[in-house]
């Protein structure tokens, strides 16, 4: 029964992509169509965390196999799988309803959904996956589909090198995932999690080559441009893939796959993801655009949930990518009200929020991110943070923390503290809208969490991870003076500065675009012009070096036949024809000539007849 | 005078009668030399008639007279007609006898 | 009659009933030539059902004497009309059938000399099914040649501007590869004998070659005599001239320029046939012929045909990267894509040989569709340069979605079945635990980064061509780029619903194939140290 929720649930998004796709393009109820099959889909998964959420169940069917190897896909239920599924499925339902009113005058509506579909779908399958082949599989899907949705409005170029910037870059990753996953498949004989788990610890270099793939996906450093590039699309795919889904599927990965790697992977891995939470931090603290802040953020966000779940405890790094999930669309989607109201997306300018329908919202998904009491956000970074040992990684989480406060103030004072010259704050958001936003920020509260709000053994984090329990330690007093304090310091320093010193130029991501364009693109694109060259000027030429050597040997044999063959045959005939011209001066006529040689020739065969 | 010496001498009319015929450029010349020549051979058979008891030679040579007068009536004749046909008397002229190029 | 001779034989009627009609009537030579390729797939439908994919051995067979010659007394030369099939030739005929069917379709926009077309299209067709299908090595060779002459016609005639050049170019270049083979053959052929007769008869069946004990003593290739010329063993020379004889057609680097030219130049139909069909006979010849003879041989040159392989995957791809002409970026593909065949071959092991005729079949799959669908802008505006369009998924939505699903197929997308080919052959590659090493780990890795530079040309010729706005340098070309017509969607759909279906179920493929390389695997074994 289980399994058959399992794998409904992943199973319908794809069939209404399949189905959508049959209705004319501009359509009117692809968006109901859709919804309604997201929804049931998610109905399905919370049926199946009803059952499934302490016993788990597993089920595998053979897919192909060669001589020596077989390889199965299969369904793996657990608390962690059923967990994210469910919050796939909820934060993709929410954003169908969302884009039914955000979405409703554009012309491919169809296209739309359809590529909403296949995200959900593919990313449902990761999810469920229990063995790593089919767990490429839907990764590689997903890469796909969020290519199509990022570069939904395929007619504008920035969007059209946002997408294909970000297929690439996590095809990079996905390609060195895949590498790993081979080699793990010939080490180990088996690629079924279930399997890999009773038999120790994959090979360091497979395991990094793994987490090269969950770096990509995860837009850890260095693959972070492709997420804030992403931000061309639009906002209802940006809360759903980059919010929620996506990006948190390398983390969710690195989760299942936890008690495989190494300890060398997972430090390396702990390294890169306090790296990225500073530098993500600082970025968001830099970025004047909404949705880059938020981007930043997400990436931010990403290396401590990395943090958390290599140098911590992975329950704790699930239980913070829910709550980060839900706040972090939340408040996408608000955003998204915002830049349709105001057609503005610089914090700047977008000048003060007043109606209580946003600003209650931002505020909520804002604290659950800051982490203040009473929050989702707080039981779950404290957890994380709880659960790291002293030293750097320690502080780098404390660090992020304070990033985290200091972008987030700054960005609810612009939104919501100052007021700008050009607030033309239009219509209001009607329930399509505001209903998902409800429920995510209801998302923010403790409750979904733990019954307690300052008891971190909550019902939901028991059940992830059993073995430690977290009580509120001092750790989470520090953390929560530094949060206090500097937020009252960010709030005060905001009314003067719109940014920090020191921080600036981020405006194209650190320059790393520019250094990916030359380190990457160009040398590549030179290296296909040398090959092209080889091509035209080596080997063609080559060959038809060889052709010419077969035309002149050709040719010199041809001269050899006309000149040295045939010329001897003339040679011989010229010498008979010279002997009969001369020959002929016998013959001319002269009476008293011939008397001559016939008296010689007498004289010559007399002495011949007497000698 | 050693008798050899006469056969000598028959050669030597032989050999200028034979120069007369392939050098002279007068028709009527070339006669002479025609002659020259039949009395060489006459010398000859003179001498050996001599030295033999035989009368062959003697005899021959009085045909080989008989002979020339009339074959030098004849070549005269010829060399008229000759004359009056091409309307020259040097040999070189007459080349009729020849391959056509 | 037996099925395969029914399926070489139904092509070469149809020729001689097409050459038998008044030019005059071009219907009439697609109506037989479609008559024609459907009563194939019948008989393949046929032979499915006939075949069965877990027994195995030849099936199918077909075998009546044919040439014998007496040389003196008690030794003959000896040919057999020799016809089977198993788990590696029974889907490439499927494939071949297939797209020959597919084919003709598309060759319904010939207008000019449809006659000889027809009979040439015909004839083709015979010669690829007979190549795949023959056991005799004479027979082999002689169906391999008959390929050549009506592709140089096809592309001479029908083709593009330089359509001489890459003819004869295609034609010279292959025929030197076939006179290679023909050394090859001939010493074989006189180093092998028949078993379990007295007299001696020297064979061309590859099912006795395969067998060393049957190489006479004393011959050329006796291993014991090991007979030398130079610095190489007669059987190292013999297995480098057939190697190379069909690298030139697999195709391999450094042996592939002939490959861009007669693709360029070929019309659509004609470069369908040559990439799906041709391609795969090099590869079958290595296979099926060069590599079971010579085991030792390939296994010790196993590391030079892995590099080959990687040079041939890498170096394509860049080729197909620095492409400003969409039908060369395809041709270069293709080069890159066999190189993973080769790579497959050159690992030694079940699941890289299974994964490189896996390839075989999807490539020729996904080759077709790329060439139908250059095919489409082609007929269309007559020009292919890359840099000339910028969004045409918004005029012709159906166009772009299908190329970028082809896209994603080609450059081993997951669901597709490309993905399956190069995860097989990238396992065989890496897998170098059981065996000693025959493929170096870093050429695995190499492989990967060739599937990279897939993703970036496919990717980045995807955005320039098809997103953005719209827009042609062609000014007379914007109202002719309208969206398929029903009979390319009757081409292309099928198509893609295959790589989809192998992509998803590549067991139905791969239990065919599983049974020829275990078989595969078991002769050669002995021979890998």
């Amino acid at each position: 029964m289980a399994l058959n929720f399992a794998l409904i649930s992943f199973l319908l998004p794809l069939a209404g992509s399949l189905i959508v796709t049959m209705l004319a393009q501009n359509s009117r109820i692809a968006g109901r169509i859709a919804t309604l099959f997201t929804g049931s889909a998610m109905i399905s998964s919370i049926l199946l965390a009803f059952q499934s959420w302490i016993i788990p169940v597993y089920a595998q069917w053979p897919w192909f196999q060669t001589g020596g190897s077989q390889w199965s896909v299969g369904m793996l239920i657990n608390t962690t799988s059923v967990l994210m599924g469910v919050l796939v499925l909820l934060i993709s339902f929410c954003v169908h309803l969302y884009s039914i009113s955000y979405m409703k005058d554009e012309r491919m509506q169809v296209s739309y959904y359809a590529r909403l579909g296949l995200f959900t779908g593919s990313m449902t399958g990761i999810v469920f996956s229990s063995s790593l082949v089919q767990l490429f599989l839907f990764w590689e899907l997903v890469s796909f589909s969020s290519f199509l949705l990022i570069g939904y409005w395929s007619e504008n170029p920035r969007v059209v090198r946002a997408a294909t910037s970000a297929f690439f870059m996590n095809q990079i990753g996905d390609l060195l995932m895949l590498s790993g996953i081979v080699l793990i498949g010939i080490d180990k004989g088996t690629l079924d999690l279930p399997e890999l788990g009773g038999q120790g610890t994959i090979a360091v270099s497979a395991g990094l080559l793994l987490l090269a793939g969950i770096m990509a996906k995860s837009a850890q450093i260095p693959f972070l441009t492709w997420l804030t590039n992403a931000m061309e699309g639009p906002t209802p795919v940006s809360a759903l893939i980059h919010a929620a889904t996506m990006v948190a599927a390398g983390i969710y990965f690195i989760i299942r796959i936890h008690t495989l790697l190494p300890s060398e992977v997972l430090q390396i891995a702990a390294l890169i993801g306090s790296i990225t939470g500073l530098a993500g931090g600082l970025g968001a603290l830099a970025s004047f655009d909404l949705k880059r802040i938020l981007a930043f953020s997400t990436i931010s966000q990403l290396g401590f949930m990395l943090l958390g779940g290599t140098a911590g405890t992975p329950g704790a790094a699930m239980l913070h990518l829910y709550t980060h999930a839900i706040f972090k669309a939340l408040l996408f989607l608000t955003a998204g009200v915002i830049i349709h109201q105001t057609n503005e997306q610089d914090i700047r300018k977008i000048g003060q929020i007043k109606s209580p329908l946003l600003t209650i919202p931002l505020l909520m998904g804002a604290a659950s991110m800051i982490g203040l009491p009473l929050t989702a956000g707080f039981i779950s970074k404290e957890t994380i943070i709880e659960s790291l040992h002293s030293g750097w990684p320690l502080w780098s989480a404390q660090a992020v923390t304070l990033l985290t406060t200091v972008y987030t103030t700054r960005l609810i004072y612009f939104l919501l503290a100052k007021s700008s010259s050009q607030p033309t704050h239009s219509g209001r958001p009607d329930a399509f809208m505001m209903m998902p936003v409800a429920v995510l920020a209801a998302g923010c509260l403790w409750i979904i969490v733990s019954w307690s709000p300052v008891d971190f053994s909550g019902s939901l984090m028991r059940s992830l991870d059993q073995i430690h329990n977290f009580e509120p330690g001092m750790m989470t007093y520090v953390t929560l003076a530094l949060i206090i304090s500097s937020a009252s310091a960010a709030f005060f320093w905001f009314r003067r500065q719109s940014t920090v010193p020191g921080v600036n130029g981020e405006e194209d991501n650190f320059g790393l675009d520019v250094l990916y364009r030359n380190l990457g693109s160009w040398p590549l694109m030179r290296l296909s012009l040398v090959a092209e060259w080889t091509d035209q000027r080596l080997i063609n030429p080559a060959i038809h070096f060889i052709a010419y050597i077969q035309v002149a040997w050709a040719l010199f044999t041809g001269w050899i036949d006309k000149w040295v063959v045939d010329g001897t045959i003339t040679l011989i005939t010229e010498i008979i024809i010279v002997s009969g011209d001369s020959l002929r001066m016998f013959t001319r006529g002269k009476i008293q000539s011939y008397i001559l040689w016939a008296f010689l020739m007498l004289v010559i065969f007399i002495i011949w007849i007497i000698a | 005078m050693s008798p050899d010496a006469l056969l000598y001498f028959a050669a030597w009319i032989f050999c200028v009668g034979i120069c007369l015929v392939i050098v002279k450029r007068n028709t009527l010349l070339m006669l002479v030399g025609t002659e020259l020549m039949l009395n060489a051979a006459n010398v000859n058979l003179v001498y050996f008639n001599s030295r033999s008891s035989l009368p062959d030679g003697a005899m021959f040579a009085v045909f080989v007279i008989v002979v020339a007068v009339c074959e030098a009536a004849v070549g005269l004749a010829i060399m008229m007609r000759v004359y009056h046909f091409y309307q020259t008397s040097l040999p070189d002229q007459i080349s009729e006898l020849r391959e056509r190029t | 009659m037996g099925l395969l001779s029914l399926l070489i034989l139904v092509p070469v009627a149809t020729a001689l009933v097409i050459l038998a009609l008044p030019q005059s009537r071009p219907t009439f030579f697609r109506l037989f030539s479609l008559v024609a390729v459907s009563i194939q797939l019948m008989i393949l439908g046929a032979g499915w059902f006939r075949y069965n994919p877990n027994q195995t051995g030849m099936q199918l067979t077909e075998h009546y004497p044919w040439i014998e010659v007496v040389l003196r007394q008690g030794e003959r030369v000896h040919a057999d009309y020799l016809l089977a099939v198993d788990g590696m030739s029974a889907p490439l005929i499927a494939l071949s059938v297939v797209v020959m069917f597919i084919t003709v379709v598309a060759s319904f926009k010939i207008v000019n000399k449809t006659k000889s077309y027809f009979v040439l299209l015909m004839l083709l067709d015979a010669a690829v099914i007979g190549a795949f299908s023959a056991l005799d090595l004479l027979l082999f060779f002689l169906f391999f040649e008959f390929m050549l002459l009506p592709l140089y016609f096809l592309v001479g005639i029908w083709g593009g501007p330089r359509r001489e050049y890459a003819a004869v170019k295609f034609f010279l270049y292959t025929f030197f590869g076939s006179i290679l083979i023909l050394i090859g053959i001939i010493v074989i052929h006189i180093s092998f004998r028949s078993p379990g007769v007295a007299d001696l008869i020297h064979t061309f069946n590859i099912l006795e070659l395969q067998d060393q004990s049957n190489i006479i003593v004393g011959s050329f290739l006796d291993s014991a005599r090991a007979y030398s010329w130079g610095p190489l063993t007669a059987r190292m020379w013999v297995f480098i001239l057939l190697f190379i004889g069909f690298a030139i057609k697999l195709p391999s680097v450094p042996f592939h320029t002939w490959l861009p030219d007669a693709h360029v130049e070929a019309p659509t139909p004609v470069s369908v046939v040559l990439a799906a069909l041709v391609l795969k006979v090099g590869a079958y010849g290595i296979i099926r012929f060069t590599l079971p003879i010579f085991p030792g041989e390939a296994a010790a040159s196993s590391t030079v045909l892995g590099l080959f392989a990687v040079i041939s995957i890498i170096y394509g791809a860049l080729n197909a990267m620095a492409s400003k002409d969409f039908k060369r970026l395809i041709a270069y593909s293709s080069v890159s894509h066999m190189g993973f065949v080769l790579l497959g071959v050159a690992s030694f092991n079940e699941t890289g040989l299974s994964g490189a005729v896996f390839q075989l079949v999807s490539h020729g799959i996904l080759t077709t569709l790329l060439f139908l669908l250059a095919g489409v802008l082609y007929d269309r505006t007559s020009d292919r340069t890359i840099s000339n369009y910028s969004g045409l998924s918004i005029k012709m939505p159906k166009y772009g979605s299908i190329v970028l699903v082809t896209s994603m197929a080609s450059l081993g997308l997951p669901a597709f079945s490309g993905f399956i080919a190069e995860w097989l052959v990238l396992t065989g590659a890496f897998d170098q635990t059981h065996l000693p090493d025959y493929v170096p780990q870093w050429m695995g890795f190499a492989a990967t980064f060739g599937l990279l530079l897939g993703a970036a040309y496919f990717i980045w010729t995807y955005q320039r061509m098809f997103l953005g706005a719209f827009g042609t340098t062609l000014t007379t070309a914007k109202d002719e780029l309208t969206d398929l017509y029903s009979r390319e969607m009757v081409m292309l759909v099928p198509l893609v619903v295959m790589t989809l279906l192998l992509g998803i179920f590549p067991q139905t493929l791969l239990q065919y194939i599983n049974t020829f390389a275990s078989a595969w695997f078991n002769q050669v074994s002995p021979y890998l140290n």
